[in-house]
């Protein structure tokens, strides 16, 4: 289950002004790019059993194929 | 008790193979499927039907309300949007000049407006779709090439849509049972401009708009267009049988599938489709087929388990259903058969596509267009890419399968739009065509002055014309739209790039290691795929996607060595500097026309997903496909012989697209981003203050 975030008056007024500037989607979109800037500068994903998986996932493109 | 203890897995188990739905066994390696079919989610989504059924004169009136107040300032009442993607605005006017009429273009452009239209940068399909969508720059949008990257492996994956494997899984011996949901996200950010007009009461179809999967929820209909998967997850993989031997045959060995002979002109081979999501590696799952040949009649029957089908040499056999089971579930998809030739057999498979009736995954919003459009029309191609290039490149498919296998879906596409188009009154219609496109990219080389090294075997009018051709059925299609039109609509054409030959191939990950950018493990000269052999912690640089350079950097690559700051800004301008620099030892040309910092190019939000160099590549230069598999090789440039001759992977300047449009507009150089605003305005909305674009200033009347 997603959680859920509240936020204040004041919070949910620059949520919005940020919205409105950058166009995101909703602010579901906005906190999941905060958290998403914020994860990456911390992360130590090991993504190596994929390879295969994401290999396979381009196949036939035809740019590159 | 000790019966309990035995039952009571099994129910469990027997449970959970009978809930399960096709679209996890799509999903792949890791899929898994839920409890979602449990009793709990019955009972809450027989409340919810009741509710919004209960609920649902309510919710019209306040529709009725909203819509009747945004037509009252609209300008128009009913807009078309018809995409051609790839149409070339040099392209067009050349072949006028050169006498070849489009008497219904031209029509448009003497009433109402022609003009160039300035791409984005770089100025392919999932990028530019993506501003004309949105009208914001890519840095608002988050779509910079076809291939983003993975920074934790350096694989390049899919810039359109991300698959996250359910995270709960039950391994029970060699089966792995998911029992969490797996998630389709749509990376295409930012707004549409048909989600902006929905919410003002505005009713929209918008049918296979590139990057559209997984569809998005608004008030209209969808269907996804270039980026949905086949059945397998790919991009579209074809299958390829011969009884050639390897040294007589022209396709590569690893293109081919087995074919046993069993008895006299008579074989045995395998179908391979999606993974079976409950066994570990998830193998394929398989059909076998029987295939009889009469060599004198050039025919041949094939039988997939209990159905067969009557196979003549040359002929496209019409969209066969292919079920394949895992378990108690069934996960259905379509294909088409060529038997291009029955001496020696050679016999083609297109990739299967996502069975539009029985969806294993969604590709329409609402869920049952895509059931409604099969019943209406019969099953259709569902894959993004789905004339097959690949195929046609590794010479599988002949190059008038090829083009019959164009015109078919062109064929389903317009009736698509026209049994939509019928049914609206009022509101948005948006629909994107491919023909022209994915005909640019294989035939251009049989332009006369195209300087193309690639091979041009045909003397048939239908192969050496055949972009000419794909130009006249774009007028052809627009002669039956103008009959079906009323007055006061609003008709914009767009097309997201040009087109120009791809002579030279620019071995961008080869060039980064020649200049130390890119360092190889114990002073190699070569690397396998996917980087196979690049030490990651001596290199600075790596190509990917088909324009982008990333840094190595701290904190960011699961390898990084480059530093913020100072060091990275040092490092861009140097490779900045070299590549324009840098010239085609055989043509004397330079190679890059332009080459930009990302943040010279781009604002917003996702600026930090884009690669921090882009390259705008010279006309007749792009990147090339080994590059873009991440190969490092001994050379820089070489000659593009492959039948992938035309491209637009050019920086935006040298490859405008069209604008068409049956009103006037009074704004000078339009750009895609300029699209989505226009068409606010034209149902009377304020376009919002994020969007990059202008309004083009559609006048009210035509000009007679």
């Amino acid at each position: 289950m997603a959680k859920k975030v509240k936020l204040t008056k004041e919070g949910s007024e620059k949520a919005d002004e940020i919205i409105a500037f950058h166009g995101y989607s909703s602010v579901d979109e906005l906190v999941e790019n905060l958290i998403n800037n914020e994860y990456e500068k911390i992360k130590s994903d090991d993504n190596d059993d994929n390879k295969d998986e994401q290999a396979e996932r381009l196949s036939g493109l035809g740019y590159i194929s | 008790m000790k019966k309990n203890k035995i039952l009571l897995p099994f129910i469990f188990l027997s449970g959970l193979f009978l809930c399960a739905s096709p679209l996890f066994s799509y999903v792949g390696p890791g899929a898994g499927f839920a409890f979602a079919g449990s009793f709990l989610f019955v009972f809450v989504a027989f409340f919810l039907a009741l509710f919004y059924f209960i609920t649902f004169p309510i919710r019209a009136l306040i529709n009725f309300i909203k819509r009747f107040k945004t037509l009252k300032n609209a300008k128009y009442k009913r807009v078309v949007v018809i995409g051609f993607d790839g149409m070339d605005y040099n392209l067009m006017n050349k072949f006028t000049k050169e006498g070849k009429s489009f008497p219904n273009f031209e029509k448009l452009a003497k009433e109402g407006a022609f003009t160039p239209l300035l791409s984005t940068e770089p100025p392919i399909s999932p990028v530019a779709w993506s501003t004309f969508s949105t009208g914001v720059n890519p840095g608002k949008h988050n779509i910079f090439d076809f291939l983003a990257t993975d920074r934790s492996t350096y694989m390049p994956k899919m810039s359109g849509s991300e698959i996250i494997p359910p995270k709960k899984v039950l391994k029970i011996g060699k089966y792995d049972i998911p029992i969490s949901k797996p998630k389709i996200e749509l990376m295409r950010k930012s707004k549409s401009f048909w989600k902006i007009i929905g919410k003002k009461g505005i009713f929209s179809a918008v049918l296979r708009i590139p990057y559209s999967f997984p569809p998005e929820k608004f008030y209209g209909l969808m269907l996804s267009g270039l980026g949905t998967p086949d059945l397998r997850g790919s991009q579209g993989s074809f299958s390829f049988y011969t009884d050639a031997k390897p040294e007589d045959s022209e396709v590569a060995d690893g293109i081919r599938e087995k074919l046993e002979k069993v008895e006299n002109s008579a074989y045995n081979g395998v179908i391979k489709g999606p993974g079976n999501p409950f066994v570990k590696g998830n193998p394929p799952l398989q059909l076998n087929f029987k295939l009889t040949v009469d060599k004198d009649k050039k025919t041949a029957e094939m039988a997939i388990e209990k159905k067969t089908y009557h196979l003549e040499q040359g002929q496209t056999h019409p969209w066969i259903k292919l079920e394949f089971k895992a378990g108690f579930i069934k996960i259905s998809g379509i294909a088409q058969l060529v038997l291009e030739d029955t001496g020696p057999v050679k016999l083609y498979i297109s990739p299967i596509n996502i069975d539009p009736e029985k969806p294993s995954m969604p590709i329409t919003h609402p869920r049952i267009l895509s059931v409604y459009l099969s019943k209406l029309l019969g099953p259709y191609a569902t894959l993004g890419m789905a004339e097959d290039t690949w195929a046609l490149n590794e010479r599988v498919l002949s190059e008038e399968g090829f083009l019959r296998q164009v015109y078919d879906y062109q064929a389903e596409r317009e009736k698509m739009f026209f049994d939509t188009f019928k049914k609206f009154k009022k509101g948005l219609m948006v629909q994107v065509f491919e023909t022209t496109d994915r005909v640019q990219h294989m035939f251009w080389r049989y332009f006369k002055d195209s300087g193309s090294p690639a091979d041009t075997p045909s003397e048939k009018e239908s192969v050496v014309n055949a972009v000419y051709e794909s130009y006249k059925a774009m007028d052809d299609f627009l002669e039956k739209l103008f009959k079906k039109m009323r007055d006061g609509d609003l008709l914009i054409i767009v097309s997201d790039h040009g087109f120009s030959a791809v002579n030279r191939d620019f071995h961008l990950n080869s060039w980064l290691h020649k200049e130390g950018f890119l360092v190889l493990k114990g002073g190699k000269k070569i690397s396998d795929k996917w980087y196979a052999d690049v030490d990651w912690s001596k290199s600075k640089a790596y190509g990917q996607g088909l324009h982008g350079i990333f840094l190595n950097m701290k904190d960011r690559e699961k390898f990084g060595v480059v530093g913020k700051g100072e060091e990275a800004e040092k490092i861009k301008d140097e490779i900045k500097r070299k590549l324009l620099k840098l010239k085609d030892e055989k043509t004397g040309q330079p190679v890059a026309k332009a080459v930009y910092k990302r943040e010279e190019l781009y604002k917003g939000p996702y600026v930090r997903n884009a690669p921090d160099v882009v390259i705008g590549y010279n006309l007749g230069y792009r990147v090339s496909p080994e590059s873009a598999v991440n190969y490092v090789r001994d050379k820089i440039v070489t000659d593009n012989t492959r039948m992938w001759s035309g491209d637009h992977s050019f920086t935006r300047e040298v490859i405008p697209g069209i604008f068409l449009c049956n009103r006037k507009i009074n704004s000078k150089n339009p750009t895609l981003a300029d699209i989505s605003p226009t068409i606010l305005e034209a149902f009377g909305i304020k376009p919002p203050a994020f969007i990059d674009g202008k309004d083009l200033q559609v006048s009210a009347k035509v000009r007679k």
